[in-house]
């Protein structure tokens, strides 16, 4: 009988036979990405983790049950929490997957053509983990190969520059396989040589390198380039997804199963995510996990448009009680009782105008990761930190233009510009996860916490500019401390 | 026994002649006399007074000063006249002697008193032994077999059955693929009867062997009805499934839980290597053996069995939790403390309402239990029928449990041949509560709930009223009770059906065939319905089912020998056994279904089809060799090679060794004078077991197809990717264990006495090592890593006794010595933290030379009385902890580096009891016996997390009244903590030992009080008829703040986790028992 022993997995196909057709590499390749996206399991555009970037700024406050996110925002974490947790390990499963396919194609011989397209998005996405690794943990070990080998697994940290010049050499390679794509639906949600050259900018912007900042992205103003701010609202609705503006978004689709609670990766899985329910108020189904802040809404209400209006990124992304207010297809007064007429709900990346109430927990609205805003902005920091005003004076304009704002008429020393810039900044990115990043790099986060919220501010130390390293990292790798203070 | 050993009589005559003697005797008992009224004394006077005596004592007695022989047969007493008259003649006697079955005893060794005249009998168990004189007395003698002594008084054929050995020794075991005289065992094997264990009250077995056995131990896993035990034999050798093999008539079953108690017959636990060696890959946590009653030659008349009992079940405890006035005191306070609001739900309390959830869902819960069997046989045929009802109700609601168990059995023999069958029937159906809700499922939404919610809300959705505003996200308890809300069913179904045969191929050597095919069926359905509950809400209804199959087949070939030749004895035995096992999954959901269809057909959307299979096989080639010397020396080895398909191919086989010897000292001369000593062995042995516990296809790597990537246009990009890190070189768990050990019999079976020391080791442990995230890897491949051991001692002691005829009593004492020490890791470095709590810090570590899943925590000192305590409390000038306020708890700082954090964890203790224990005490006065149970354990501890999430006030739940002993200034002794809704000190961190309790804990497992009816008058036509009132949990005494202090987590890490376990209850019961 002991022939009756050799029994193989009826349900997956066994290693031996992967990684041999060109639809296994490209099969291989999609799962990198699903790394970027899980809402639940530590995809950085995911539910959980869009919290923990928005959750640690002055924007945004959190219900104290949202386990572990809240802890996060009231800077009470330790290095167990597990949404953290499953940031740090998913970046290193891309990173694994990249390596992986990176190996493996190196064996084989299709065409140089495939290769490249292959190649180009691998690294694009490697380089795509180790920027956020290098800016939520600042020192990681950096993993070029991909082993099983548990000897291999003790990895020393590298430092954060280290791990930046990674991210960016990653990007320089793939910004040399890379296509321009300037019709984004063409090729919905890949990265493009745009992509490549945007991020590296951002990368570079949060290195202080302004030079290189500029050099990186200037180009992407000018042809071949063809990208340009559309209507604010745009950027955050469905029906406008690979819009022109668009610089690099994940997708959030119907498509895929009924999954919604699993790490995203089996068949069942859905290709949406649960952010709008999670946001939206009782009173339209939601689960009111989180309200913005005093102190964005009093940003929100600095300055008025040509019209008199509020300006209108106030108004696509918070919802309030204001003249013709309308909160789920609804008037703001008739959705709410009058004991909560001065509540403030986001809009921003929710369903609030196409739906009536946020019924499942599923939503399909893409994640803008870059928008060519962010490039302006940052080619606007970069040029104000190398003292050509005008220049930065210029970039912001477009902004404000698009908010139909006034052009801007205040100081033009580097200060004004600068608290212009932060301003700006902290409107047109609310609540998508950039300003905690900018406060730090700024060094504005302790008082920009304090004005919001006493308490948090007491909380907040020095440790917290960056996540711990995860228990399970620090537990398991020999070579690795825990970064200080945690 | 036989009925002559067993009688006892009371006589107290004066005067009498002997006529009237045997009169009194023939009216006290079943016996009768025959002899010969010339050869006898009419006229001579005997007095007697004897109190309990046999028959033999009686006789002695009787006629101590007399000529006269007697002659025991049966029931007959035979007198004889030594100095008869007959002739001195010389005769030849000859005869068969047999069994106490009938079967022929070859060997018997027959030889005339007072001469060296003998004979042996041969394979026929006929014998002839010539020149004997008619008067003449044969005694016939057979190791392991009572030496009888027969005169001759003239017959030329004597046919004897010989009985085999009394005072307990005779008993038999059951050991795998066979049984043994427990005299004759080598190695460490507990035995339960029936009778001890109470089965006719107890609806699981493994709560009614709680402190039966010593090394045996039984924890629950929740009180929920149809929960099961999880048995841990001489303690946790392994970090994966840690429970023993059951074989239930030779069966391989993966649990016990679903066999009826009433068709058990009795129990038998392997537990030292030696003992379970035979069943090699699958006995290193200990072999539990069943084996279920059987019919008997009743010459073809049936007995019919019936018993019933109802009972109501009581929670074991309440929690005394706030009511809405003090839970909107600390609440509020806390919040206010931390600049917020105070909680809409817990405000104007006048208008809400005051509920107090753990009366509402929780209550006396009805239970009853119905079984008829129908038992008998001819010489030739047996056969044993039962069937069995039990339903449970759960003592909080919606969480009823019912039970169907059948049993056919029957058995066929003649001459070289014998067949038969087996066939075990079960079905259960649980309604299991919303375990997947997090926050501690049903019970933990129960104790969670604010009493202001209200129960029902007609605005809302469902009806159910429901939390809002800041309070914690959690469903109304009462609505999950209603199935138009949710609603869910696990049907199991178990079919065992055994066929065997067995042909005697020569004498002595028999070889027999088992086909055992086994099915369980699972059927498990969840239906939500449309409800709204606040937070909790769900806009449409739901259905899910999934249908797991296992599907078995079992092939047992063995050979066994069985020969003596003089002193020697032989039993042997070779085997050759397969198992497939094939498991299938399907799963199927939908929604939005018309309001009271639960059809995935009706499912109108979301309709979702999953299904996977895995297959494993096990071969295996068996042999044991038993051989005892004249009874006295005993030796046992044992060989199993198991090849199994969970390895890959040379990987794949496993030798499990075993070897033990025993030792019948009270057989050697020296010891026949010391009377009171019955019997006394000494055991030593040493084996090697293995584990293959783990996933199918560990070895080899897959590729994960369905990491799929939306492309925009509706449809997905197709993913996929080898994303399981896995061992190839992944191999057999070993466990070697050494055992010695002595069995006592003393006072004529009054006092019995087993003690052993153990030291069980296992290598090479199958391991699921967390590797760094930074890897890549998605989970934590096993690997083969690290050592445990287990040492112990353990004994059981217990004395029996008959004080007068009506009334006799038993007392056992059982405990259990145990270390566990983790030897060896990957390396000393190595850690698994484990114990994680739902708010992710973890509490257990294992580590070398610690416990598995000790507990490693933070210390506290109490509460900060005032700054300056805080100040104080700083490294090189910088606070300890920085956030701390006068109130919040202090935590030391165990590494000395200045900040409080995971390395500031401490070893504060095991899960593991260091001794646990059993007293079992019987008494019966005539018709009425009574029977009292106790167990305990003691040096464990337990992380009460019930009792962290119930006082932890940072969140809208209900909280233990405890919480009001909170610290003010003016309060500065209090138990909790200044209140802070955000807990910027972290007062409430699991990992601190402020919730770590000690687990001691002494129970009254159960008293049970029986009455026999007489069976007389109208009762005339029951062999019995017996009644009995049962208390099982009556009394627990244990500073465990907790509702059990039994419970045991699941996960081997983190044993001694408490977190909202189902509690236990008492249940109260009548009962009744008829056999006819």
């Amino acid at each position: 009988c002991e022939d009756n022993l050799d029994l193989t997995n009826p349900n997956q196909i066994t290693t031996d036979t992967f990684f041999q057709t060109e639809t296994d590499f490209e099969q291989a390749l999609i799962s990198a990405y699903v790394s970027a996206k899980s809402g639940l399991a530590g995809g950085y555009t995911g539910t959980r983790c869009v919290m923990l970037r928005i959750g640690r700024s002055d924007e945004i406050e959190f219900r104290n049950d949202i386990g572990g996110i809240y802890q996060v925002s009231r800077f009470t974490n330790d290095p167990d929490n597990k949404w953290v947790a499953f940031m740090f390990s998913q970046c290193y499963r891309g990173i694994y997957r990249c390596n992986l396919i990176e190996e493996k194609l190196e064996e084989k011989e299709f065409s140089q053509e495939f290769k490249n397209k292959i190649l180009g998005e691998a690294y694009f996405l490697r380089g795509f983990y180790y920027h956020i690794l290098a800016r939520e943990f600042k020192d990681v070990p950096i993993r070029l190969e991909a082993s099983q080998d548990p000897t291999t697994f003790p990895l020393a940290k590298s430092p954060q520059s280290e791990v930046y010049a990674q991210a960016l050499a990653d990007l320089k390679k793939a910004e040399d396989l890379l296509p321009v794509i300037t019709d984004a639906a063409s090729a919905k949600g890949k990265p493009s040589k745009g992509s490549a050259k945007a991020l590296a900018g951002q990368i570079y912007i949060e290195m202080n390198d302004w030079d290189n900042a500029k050099t990186q992205l200037e180009p992407l103003t000018k042809a071949p380039y063809d990208y340009e701010l559309v209507e604010y609202g745009w950027n955050f609705d469905e029906a406008h997804e690979y819009n022109k503006e668009s610089v690099f978004e994940i997708i959030f689709d119907m498509s895929g199963g009924t999954n919604k609670w699993g790490d995203g990766e089996d068949v069942n899985a859905t290709q949406s995510n649960t952010i709008a329910k999670e946001y939206a108020a009782a009173e339209v189904g939601g689960w009111f996990e989180a309200v913005p802040t005093q102190v964005l809404m009093d940003e929100f209400w600095k300055e008025k448009d040509l019209d008199e209006n509020f300006d209108i990124r106030a108004r696509m992304t918070v919802a309030w009680n204001y003249p013709g207010c309308m909160y789920y297809l609804k008037p703001f007064t008739e959705v709410f009782a009058p004991e909560k007429h001065d509540s403030y709900w986001f809009t921003k990346y929710q369903n609030a105008y196409t739906r009536e109430k946020e019924l499942d927990p599923m939503s399909a609205i893409n994640e803008r990761y870059i928008r060519y805003a962010h490039v302006i902005c940052n080619l606007a920091e970069a040029e104000l930190e190398l003292g050509n005003a005008d220049e930065a004076i210029g970039y912001l304009n477009q902004i404000r233009q698009r908010a139909n704002l006034a052009e801007y008429s205040g100081g033009t020393d580097k200060e004004s510009l600068k608290a212009e810039l932060i301003h700006q900044k902290y409107i047109e990115f609310a609540k998508e996860g950039v300003r905690f990043y900018d406060l730090r790099r700024w060094g504005m986060l302790e008082e920009a916490l304090q004005k919001q919220d006493p308490v948090r501010a007491q909380n907040f130390s020095e440790k917290h500019l960056y996540f711990p390293i995860p228990n399970k990292e620090v537990q398991n790798n020999p070579l690795l401390e825990q970064s200080t203070g945690w | 026994r036989t009925y002559s050993q067993s009688t006892k009589l009371n006589l107290n005559l004066k005067d009498a002649s002997i006529i009237q003697v045997f009169d009194e005797i023939e009216r006290l008992s079943d016996f009768g006399f025959f002899f010969k009224s010339d050869q006898i004394d009419l006229n001579k006077r005997y007095s007697v007074e004897l109190k309990n005596a046999n028959i033999d004592e009686v006789m002695k007695e009787v006629l101590k000063d007399e000529r006269y022989t007697y002659h025991i047969i049966d029931r007959n007493i035979v007198i004889s006249n030594s100095q008869s008259l007959l002739p001195q003649k010389k005769i030849s006697v000859s005869g068969k002697v047999t069994d106490n079955t009938g079967a022929p005893l070859p060997g018997v060794t027959i030889v005339e008193q007072g001469t060296t005249n003998g004979t042996i009998t041969d394979f026929d168990g006929n014998y002839t032994i010539g020149n004997v004189p008619a008067n003449g007395v044969l005694v016939f003698s057979f190791v392991g077999m009572r030496t009888q002594e027969v005169s001759v008084g003239g017959q030329v054929i004597i046919n004897l059955s010989m009985e085999e050995e009394s005072i307990g020794l005779e008993e038999v075991v059951a050991i795998g693929y066979g049984t043994q005289k427990k005299s004759d065992l080598t190695g460490s094997v507990s035995n339960v009867s029936t009778e001890e264990l109470s089965t006719q009250s107890n609806t699981n077995i493994g709560q009614a062997l709680q402190g039966k056995m010593a090394g045996v131990e039984i924890v629950s896993s929740g009180g929920a009805p149809g929960a099961g035990s999880r048995i841990m034999i001489r303690g946790i050798g392994t970090l994966n499934n840690s429970s023993p093999l059951y074989i239930i008539d030779g069966i391989y079953m993966g649990s016990m839980d679903f066999i009826n108690p009433n068709d058990i017959e009795s129990i038998n636990v392997l537990k030292d290597a030696s003992a379970s060696a035979i069943y090699g890959s699958r006995a290193a946590n200990g072999v539990v053996i069943i084996t279920t009653k059987s019919g008997e030659n009743s010459k073809g008349v049936p007995t019919f069995n019936f018993s019933a009992n109802m009972g109501i079940a009581t929670p074991a405890k309440y929690l005394d939790l706030l009511d809405a006035n003090g839970v909107a005191e600390v609440v509020n306070l806390a919040r206010t403390n931390s600049g917020l609001a105070p909680l809409e739900m817990l405000t104007d309390l006048e208008s809400k309402e005051n509920n107090d959830w753990q009366d509402i869902m929780m209550g006396p819960a009805f239970r009853h239990n119905y079984n008829l069997s129908l038992s008998g046989g001819t010489e030739n045929f047996k056969y044993y029928s039962g069937l069995g009802y039990l339903g449970e109700d759960g003592i909080i609601k919606g969480t009823d449990y019912e039970r169907v168990n059948g049993q056919f059995k029957t058995s066929y023999q003649k001459g070289w041949f014998s067949a038969g069958n087996n066939i075990l029937l079960n079905y259960e159906n649980t309604k299991p509560s919303i375990a997947s809700y997090p926050r501690g499922g049903l019970y933990g939404s129960v104790l969670q709930a604010l009493p202001t919610m209200s129960l029902y809300d007609e605005n809302n959705l469902g009806g159910y009223g429901s939390n809002y505003g800041d309070a914690m996200n959690l469903v109304n308890p009462l609505a999950t009770t209603d199935p138009y809300i949710y609603d869910a069913y696990r049907h199991a179904w178990n079919i065992y059906a055994k066929i065997w045969a067995q042909a005697e191929i020569v004498k002595g050597l028999k070889y027999k065939i088992d086909v055992t095919p086994s099915v369980n069926v699972r059927d498990n359905m969840t239906y939500s319905g449309k409800y709204d509950m606040g937070q909790a809400s769900s806009i449409k209804n739901s259905v899910s089912r999934n249908q797991p199959m296992t599907q078995s087949l079992l092939v047992e070939n063995t050979l066994n020998f069985d020969k003596t030749f003089g002193d020697h004895k032989i039993t042997a035995l070779v085997g050759y056994t397969y198992q497939n096992t094939k498991y299938r999954y399907l799963f199927g959901s939908g929604s939005t279904l018309p309001t009271g269809l639960l059809e995935l057909d009706a499912a109108t959307l979301d309709r979702m089809v999953t299904g996977n299979s895995v297959e494993s096989a096990l071969a295996s080639v068996l042999s044991r060799v038993f051989y005892s010397y004249k009874n006295k020396l005993l030796l046992t080895a044992t060989l199993r090679r198991d090849a199994s398909s969970k390895f890959a191919k040379d990987k794949r086989v496993g030798n499990f060794p075993s070897f033990s010897v025993g030792y019948n000292i009270a057989e050697e001369q020296f010891l026949s004078d010391v009377e009171w000593l019955d019997a006394l062995k000494i055991r030593g042995g040493y084996g090697e077991l293995g584990n293959q516990e783990i996933g199918d296809y560990k070895y080899t790597s897959t590729v994960k197809t369905g990491i799929n990537y939306a492309d925009g246009d509706g449809g997905v990009h197709q993913g996929a990717f080898p994303r399981e890190f896995v061992n190839p070189i992944v191999e057999w768990e070993k466990t070697s264990m050494m055992n010695v050990g002595f069995d006592l019999t003393a006072f004529r079976g009054k006092l019995t006495t087993t003690v052993d020391l153990y030291n069980k080791l296992t290598d090479d442990i199958l391991l699921t090592v967390p590797i760094p995230y930074s890897s890549g890897g998605t989970n934590d491949p096993i690997q083969n890593i690290g050592q445990i051991s287990n040492k112990g001692l353990e004994f059981a002691i217990s004395w029996r006794d008959d004080i007068t005829n009506d009334l006799n009593y038993s007392v056992s004492f059982n405990g259990n010595f145990i270390k566990n020490n983790v030897e060896k890791l990957v390396s000393e470095d190595q850690v698994i933290n484990s114990g994680q709590s739902f708010r992710g810090s973890y509490t257990t570590k294992t580590l070398e030379n610690y416990p598995i899943g000790g507990f490693w925590l933070l210390a506290t000192d109490g509460l900060f009385p005032d700054q300056v305590a805080i100040d104080a409390h700083s490294k090189e000038g910088s606070l300890i902890q920085p956030q701390a306020v006068p109130g919040d708890v202090k935590f030391i700082d165990a590494n000395d580096d200045g900040v409080i954090s995971d390395d500031d964890r401490i070893y504060m203790g095991s899960p593991f009891p260091k001794f646990s224990f059993g007293l079992n005490n019987h008494v019966a006065y005539k018709d009425f016996d009574l029977r009292v149970d106790v167990q305990g354990v003691f040096g464990n501890k337990i992380l009460n997390d019930t009792r962290n999430v119930l006082t932890t006030v940072v969140n809208g739940t209900n909280y233990l009244s405890s919480t009001l002993d909170y610290w003010t200034e003016n309060n500065k002794d209090a138990s909790q903590p200044y209140l802070r809704y955000d807990d910027p000190n972290g007062n409430y961190r699991t990992n601190s030992d402020r919730y770590l309790e000690k687990g001691d804990y002494v129970r009254v497992r159960s008293i049970q009080l029986g009455y026999n009816l007489p069976t007389r008058g109208f009762l005339n036509k029951f062999s019995r008829f017996r009644t009995y009132i049962s208390l099982e949990n009556p009394f627990t005494f244990t500073k465990y703040k907790g509702v059990s202090p039994d419970y045991n987590s699941f996960n081997s890490y983190s044993r001694g986790n408490d977190y909202f376990a189902y509690p236990a209850s008492k249940i109260y019961m009548i009962g009744i028992n008829v056999t006819y």
